[in-house]
């Protein structure tokens, strides 16, 4: 079987597909289906004593390329870069759009959400600890030849300046995004385990706009969208979507969604086990207007309206699919989709086309099996992937 | 509030079953009698307001601390069983100032009062009986992450409440069992507060424990956030190491100044916390030295 693909990001201007494929990054031409380009990050040096070798191979015991998975990745505005973040290395990978290495860095605590400036100029990261950094991305273009000897060079030199986090959660940040409105101001918004999403103004991260407070469960979602640029939509663990006015903090409606996922369930009923919300992605379709927005426990993508300075979200349509990511083309509704599959007979990517009413048409398959044939490897079992819908994992259970 | 059922349940069922050997346990089975008559009480008197001509022969006593004793740390990142609002808005403060904020009082709208003075990590209530009635007028809460503890203030403030009816003195404090260090926001709007107090606070000496400490860069943002312009954060502690730290967070962050010695000596607050806090008194007592250090909200970054 194939390791699936567990991310994807598209970059608009050269129509370029990424792929985040275990620790591993991938990037086809998505108009001809052609494989691109690979980046395999480098290996520790083999040309040791194989004593120590030895040695090294006990102490670490996570060795194997499994851990080390790409957990985001997402393409700078101006395409130039593609960034990640891995979740054994703690790293942050910053790689040019030909996939050579700008810079690798290790941060003390594993990165959980990141997003990148406007200008592409520097790469905003969250980590576990619920602190927020500010990585710049220095390009001191290297030749894209360069060894892997020099690639370690790069990321021990890069790494050994400590960074100060800009910004602190005392709980884990599981989401993030920076904005910029018309007049060039610049916000971080955040959100964490403990229901807070916060509105922090970017570089002056000492000051506190708001808080957007509202949640009763882990925000893992966030997305302004671009046709609406004070509107935030969020979800997590609640059984609904909020809808909020961010520059204010003001929450504009709570739209259900549980009722729309399980629509059987009686509520008000004592049952015994009531079905848990786990929004694991939510995106925007601009040319649309649309919404969507994913349950993992469900497997549903739901599909909203969401007009123009509307302030209402309309439910519009669901499409059932076990689903890993989404990339948004921003062209005439066309999406890709990674999923999750493990029947080897279905392709692990597809490209739809959705509809003005939410409706699903695959497309474009012949070029989405040239890719799937040439994308992700081959792999003995499901053994071999670390856990890929681990969101609803986040909801608390009190200790004392 | 599960919290103490639960506490209560197990301490029953110790109870039960050592009721006949003495020693220890009975000195167990005497704090837990003492904790569930505290608890009985503390339930029926909570939001009661004593009537200034209250006669009453029999006055509450005040608790007594050695019945509340818990552990001196606690773990500000686990999920405790805690209980807070959504927001601020969200909040019934009548549940805690009955005499002085009427029940489902909007605090957001009409002009009712709101708390203005905070002290985190209050422990056994020391600062907070000072400060109300060096502040009569002012709404103060102090917040505390241990259930004892804050148990044991609670009672502390019933007992004053009704000692002191005929003064109508000690409606102005309040206790809630919270993590500051998390849920600041939940219970407080922006700009609603004056002053905050972090007295000798958890030193967390660790290196890899620096994140527990209260007093940080980043949190110094959300105090900043809480505070109003002209708002003051107070610090004192007994170790070097931790005033260092607050010190250099604190005059690290663009919206504070640290205020000079001048200024100390003047303050009332300052004179309170070095000799009013139970902290405070324990290190007069060592002859230990205390540093101080305070630092104000500034409207605009220097």
């Amino acid at each position: 079987m194939k390791h699936p693909i567990q991310k994807l990001a598209y970059d608009p201007h050269s129509k370029a597909l990424y792929l985040a494929v275990s620790e591993r990054i991938q990037k086809f031409n998505s108009v001809t289906g052609d494989l691109i380009n690979e980046w395999i990050p480098p290996t520790p040096q083999v040309d040791k004593d194989p004593e120590e070798q030895k040695k090294k191979k006990k102490k670490t015991k996570t060795e194997d390329n499994k851990h080390n998975f790409f957990r985001t990745l997402t393409c700078s505005p101006d395409g130039q870069y593609v960034v990640g973040s891995t979740d054994e290395q703690k790293s942050l990978v910053v790689l040019r759009a030909d996939l050579s290495v700008v810079n690798i860095r290790n941060f003390p605590k594993r990165p959980s959400a990141i997003d990148i400036t406007s200008d592409s100029s520097t790469v905003l990261l969250g980590d576990k600890f619920g602190d927020v950094y500010a990585v710049p991305i220095r390009d001191i273009a290297y030749p894209p030849t360069a060894g892997l000897s020099r690639i370690s060079e790069v990321s021990e030199s890069e790494s050994g300046g400590e960074l100060d986090p800009i910004l602190g959660h005392v709980s884990m940040l599981v989401d993030l995004l920076v904005t910029e409105d018309e007049r060039g101001l610049r916000h971080i918004i955040s959100s964490d385990r403990d229901e807070h999403i916060r509105v922090t103004k970017y570089p002056e991260s000492y000051v506190i706009e708001a808080f957007c407070l509202g949640h009763e469960q882990y925000v893992s979602q966030l997305l302004i969208p671009s046709w609406s640029p004070n509107t935030l939509i969020s979800g997590g663990g609640d059984d609904f979507l909020a809808h909020w006015d961010w520059t204010t903090g003001e929450l504009l409606e709570k739209v259900d969604i549980h009722s729309i996922l399980y629509p059987e369930s009686d509520k008000n009923g004592s049952e015994e086990q009531i079905a848990e919300v786990a929004v694991s992605g939510i995106w925007q379709v601009p040319e649309l207007h649309l919404v969507l927005a994913y349950d993992e426990t469900a497997k549903l993508l739901l599909v909203f309206k969401l007009h123009k300075e509307a302030r209402q979200l309309e439910y519009i349509n669901k499409f059932s699919s076990n689903i890993l990511d989404v990339a948004v083309t921003g062209e005439d509704g066309k999406v890709w989709l990674s999923i999750d599959d493990t029947s080897d007979s279905n392709p692990l990517i597809q490209k739809y086309l959705i509809s003005e009413k939410g409706g699903f048409t695959v497309i474009d398959s012949e070029i989405t099996q040239r890719i799937f044939d040439k994308a992700s490897f081959t792999i003995a079992s499901r053994d071999d992937v670390v856990a890929l819908h681990s969101i609803a994992l986040l909801r608390k259970h009190a200790e004392h | 509030m599960t919290d103490d059922q639960t506490s209560q349940s197990t301490q029953l069922g110790t109870v039960e079953s050592t009721r006949s050997t003495p020693g220890p346990t009975s000195n167990k089975r005497k704090r837990a009698d003492y904790r569930q008559s505290q608890q009985q009480k503390r339930q029926e008197l909570k939001t009661v307001v004593f009537e200034e001509n209250d006669d009453s022969q029999d006055k509450i006593k005040l608790p007594k601390k050695k019945y509340y004793r818990q552990r001196a740390h606690s773990n500000p990142f686990s999920d405790h069983l805690l209980e807070y609002p959504i927001g601020p808005s969200h909040m019934d403060w009548h549940q805690l100032y009955p005499a002085l904020i009427r029940p489902e009082a909007e605090t957001s709208t009409d002009g009712s009062k709101q708390v203005d003075i905070v002290d985190i990590g209050c422990g056994f209530g020391g600062l907070l009986v000072s400060l109300s009635t060096e502040f009569p007028d002012k709404l103060i809460l102090g917040m505390e992450i241990r259930v004892q503890v804050s148990h044991y203030v609670e009672d502390r403030i019933i007992a004053l409440r009704q000692q002191h009816a005929p003064e109508g003195k000690y409606n102005n404090i309040a206790v809630l069992r919270a993590n500051a260090m998390k849920f600041l926001p939940n219970f407080f709007k922006k700009g609603q507060l004056s002053k905050m107090f972090f007295c000798f606070p958890d030193p967390h000496f660790k290196i890899r424990k620096h994140k527990a400490r209260i007093v940080t860069s980043t949190l110094a943002s959300e105090y900043a956030y809480l505070l109003r312009p002209g708002g003051i954060i107070y610090t004192i502690t007994d170790v070097l190491d931790l005033h260092q730290w607050m010190v250099r967070h604190l005059e690290a962050h663009a919206l504070f100044r640290r205020l000079p010695k001048e200024w100390e000596d003047e303050d009332p607050c300052v004179k309170i916390m070095r000799k009013d806090t139970e902290e405070g008194k324990k290190v007069e007592r060592n002859k230990g030295d205390k540093w101080v250090a305070c630092f104000v909200r500034l409207d605009h970054p220097e």
